[in-house]
């Protein structure tokens, strides 16, 4: 049996694949089989031979009849690639917005009683929740297993299985998710003072429960919100963003405009930086490219990046301030209590 | 109890006043004053997260916290075999006759598998295969399919049916043990969930209106006309019994001293489908019919031999150490009688009378599964004038 393996995108290919077992008919082969022949939209529709004729047109049926099937889903998107070309012409994006506008960015801390610390944090659709434990003492198998890094926190990420569009199941050993962790964990670690709190631990345990992009970025913000809600002193807020750029590497677009805070469709379409420094100042504490980009594009989407990270601050700035008077206004800390006065606010007392 | 902490950290003076206060007759005292059929008060909230068909979150008092969300997918309904339908569900379709009636489902066509629905839990600080959090995912779940409610309503046609995925998160770290608030936070997302409407008719290959605003609820509002029996999901209740007193969701403390902790399933009896031209009147706590589903036993903190118990006093090993005559013998002796005021680890089982008790109390009418499907209609209700 000659029935593709893997998937093929291109039509023609799988007709030939298909053409090849003669005897296979479209209605008893299985869902998998059929999966094969999702193409996007936008394929370039080949003319086949007379002899895959019929099959083709049972493909065209295939697709149609899946089409149909699964575009059930709440919050599914259409499956149409993002035309970057239209950025030119008003210079808008797809949701609307300029090029160095963030999206909507709304946060909450203190949402859960029983934790030191917690936060909750929407960029655009991503939103995230971060539970803070501790500090609490190093219990022994976590000395045995660390001992070689001495490192105070201990990051933990759970992405739930509906948080993307199709549900997908979470699994233990996703090397994206460690990665994310150990980013997220390096960068703080470089924050916090950790020599306040000598064989301690703090775990910070990152809910994620819906995707739009800049995921990263909002895993360090609700973190930085979450620690300093649990007071745990640090020398000033982390804060992420991302930045990509309007065409992609392929393009030798000399006109290419950076982007601020790109959603999931701009992501999957152009190349991006995630972005994290430390409180207002250009002091980059984490950088991470994982798209192919060009070196002359680097500077302005590192520049523009690291003035989201300013608007972030002063929006997460804004949060704490404002849970911090109203905390005074229930009477809950003393008014003397207050922390910075001014511009700066080093640290939070508990 | 692996989801919890298997240490616990409570003075042996502690547990013994603890004891002793919750097992004063006629009503026991409970460390945070309620009574002992009481809940503790939670903050619930439905359709939080636009991505998924139905979501809820609640909040108990103490801070324990969680989130479930719903996704279905249009699955192909694998073609019927002899071993399709598993024997305990054969038995349960002959049990009820309630929904034959106008369920419009053919009598020949019942497919329905257990494969369709499925359920993660996600505990922080715990591996998704750890066998705690696994045994209270299996809980829920159990309690889910044997109702044979919710896979009726997945069905589409004889060949497609809606495969379901239920997420559930404990935000916060395990206080006590989050069954109770798993499963009504998950009874409360199966309420929200909403299906795509259905345009193709008979067996076709399905359509769905694109139209959100036209789906319909898994299980439709009282008072709806609906073609679908009003049933509600099932809840599982937590009941622990210290002595002959029997109290309801049990905290961490009250674990501790516990001599036998029951999980209870309870669903309503599915009552006949409403007519098509008449409206029903939402249902009241007296007329609505509750059934058990499952019994399951957990072995509370109580049970477990404390750290740093030597052999040789330890009654799980009988008092016996490898090689060496008992030095202690008292250890061997089945039962000493207590000391006022020094706490002892139950030993034996528990008479049948409290079991049966602690199911009873849970199952009666103005009962405290009553109490709690009120008060969940409650929520329901709230979020539809909000819509």
């Amino acid at each position: 049996m000659l029935a593709p393996a893997k998937p093929i995108n291109c039509p023609l290919a799988s007709c030939l694949a298909w053409s090849a077992c003669p005897t296979k008919k479209f209605t008893n082969c299985s869902d998998s089989e059929l999966s094969l022949f999702r193409l996007p939209p936008s394929a370039p529709v080949t003319t086949p031979s007379t002899d895959t004729i019929n099959r083709f047109d049972l493909y065209l049926r295939a697709t149609s009849v899946l089409d149909s099937v699964f575009s059930h889903s709440p919050a599914r998107n259409v499956a149409m690639p993002l035309d970057t070309s239209t950025y030119s012409m008003a210079l808008l994006r797809v949701d609307g917005r300029r090029w160095n506008e963030l999206r909507r960015l709304h946060a909450q801390i203190r949402t859960q009683s029983a934790s030191d610390g917690s936060s909750y944090l929407e960029m655009g659709h991503t939103k995230v929740l971060c539970v803070v434990t501790g500090p609490t003492e190093k219990l022994a198998s976590q000395r045995m297993a660390s001992s070689s890094s001495s490192s105070l926190l201990d990051v933990n990420i759970s992405i739930a299985g509906f948080s993307s569009v199709d549900r997908k199941r979470p699994s233990r050993t996703d090397k994206r998710v460690s990665e994310m962790a150990f980013t997220v964990q390096q960068s703080l670690n470089k924050a916090v003072h950790a020599a306040i709190f000598p064989n301690s631990t703090i775990s910070i345990s990152l809910t994620v429960l819906s995707q739009d992009g800049s995921l990263l970025a909002s895993l360090f913000n609700a973190a930085t919100l979450a620690l300093v809600d649990a007071g745990i002193p640090m020398s000033d807020y982390v804060t992420a963003c991302t930045s990509g750029s309007t065409s992609s590497y392929a393009a030798a677009d000399d006109a290419a405009d950076p982007l601020l805070d790109l959603n999931r469709q701009e992501e999957q379409e152009l190349p991006f930086l995630t972005v994290a420094t430390l409180g207002g100042s250009d002091r980059v504490c984490a950088l991470v490219c994982e798209s192919r980009v060009q070196v002359s594009r680097l500077e302005g989407m590192l520049a523009v990046g690291v003035d989201g990270c300013k608007q972030v601050r002063t929006l997460l700035d804004r949060v704490i301030r404002e849970r911090g008077a109203k905390m005074i206004e229930e009477g809950a800390i003393a008014r003397g209590d207050v922390v910075g006065a001014g511009d700066e606010m080093d640290t939070e007392e508990d | 109890m692996a989801t919890n902490q298997q240490q616990v950290l409570i003075s042996p003076a502690e547990l013994a006043y603890l004891h002793a206060s919750l097992s004063l007759s006629p009503e026991p005292i409970r460390p945070d004053g309620r009574s002992s059929t009481q809940f503790r008060p939670l903050v619930a909230e439905t359709d939080i997260l636009p991505g998924t068909n139905g979501s809820a979150r609640i909040c108990f008092a103490d801070g324990s916290e969680a989130i479930v969300g719903v996704k279905v997918e249009v699955e192909k309904t694998k073609p019927k075999a002899g071993a399709m339908i598993n024997p305990e569900e054969g038995k349960e379709e002959k049990g009820d006759t309630g929904v034959e009636g106008g369920g419009g489902f053919d009598d020949d066509k019942k497919n329905y598998s257990n494969d369709w629905v499925e359920l993660a839990v996600d505990i922080p600080g715990h591996r998704d295969d750890d066998p705690g959090t696994a045994f209270l995912g299996n809980m829920i779940l159990e309690a889910l399919l044997e109702d044979g409610e919710l896979v009726k309503r997945l069905r589409i046609n004889s060949r497609f049916h809606w495969k379901m995925y239920l997420d559930v998160l404990l935000i916060s770290q395990p206080l006590s043990y989050p069954l109770p608030l798993l499963s009504l936070t998950t009874h409360l997302a199966l309420l929200s969930t909403r299906l795509p409407c259905l345009i193709s008719e008979g067996d076709e290959d399905p359509m769905f209106d694109d139209d959100w605003a036209a789906s319909t609820n898994l299980y439709p509002p009282r008072g709806e006309k609906s073609k679908l029996s009003t049933s509600r999901p099932p809840i599982t209740l937590l009941v622990m019994s210290v002595g002959h007193s029997i109290l309801f969701d049990p905290t961490y403390e009250e674990l501790a001293v516990a001599d036998a902790v029951l999980a209870v399933s309870v669903s309503e009896e599915p009552t006949k489908p409403v007519p098509q031209d008449t409206i029903a009147t939402p249902k009241q706590a007296k007329d609505r019919a509750l059934r058990l589903l499952s019994i399951r036993s957990i072995d509370p903190p109580s049970r477990i031999t404390p750290p740093g118990v030597p052999n040789g006093l330890n009654p799980a090993t009988n008092g016996e150490v490898a090689g060496l005559q008992p030095k202690h013998a008292e250890a061997r002796t089945a039962e000493v009688p207590a000391t006022e005021g020094v706490w002892k680890a139950p030993r034996g089982g528990v008479s049948r009378s409290v079991l049966s008790a602690m199911v009873f109390k849970a199952l009666e009418k103005g009962g405290v599964a009553d109490e709690v499907l009120d008060g969940l209609q409650g929520v329901e209700m709230a979020s539809e004038i909000l819509e």
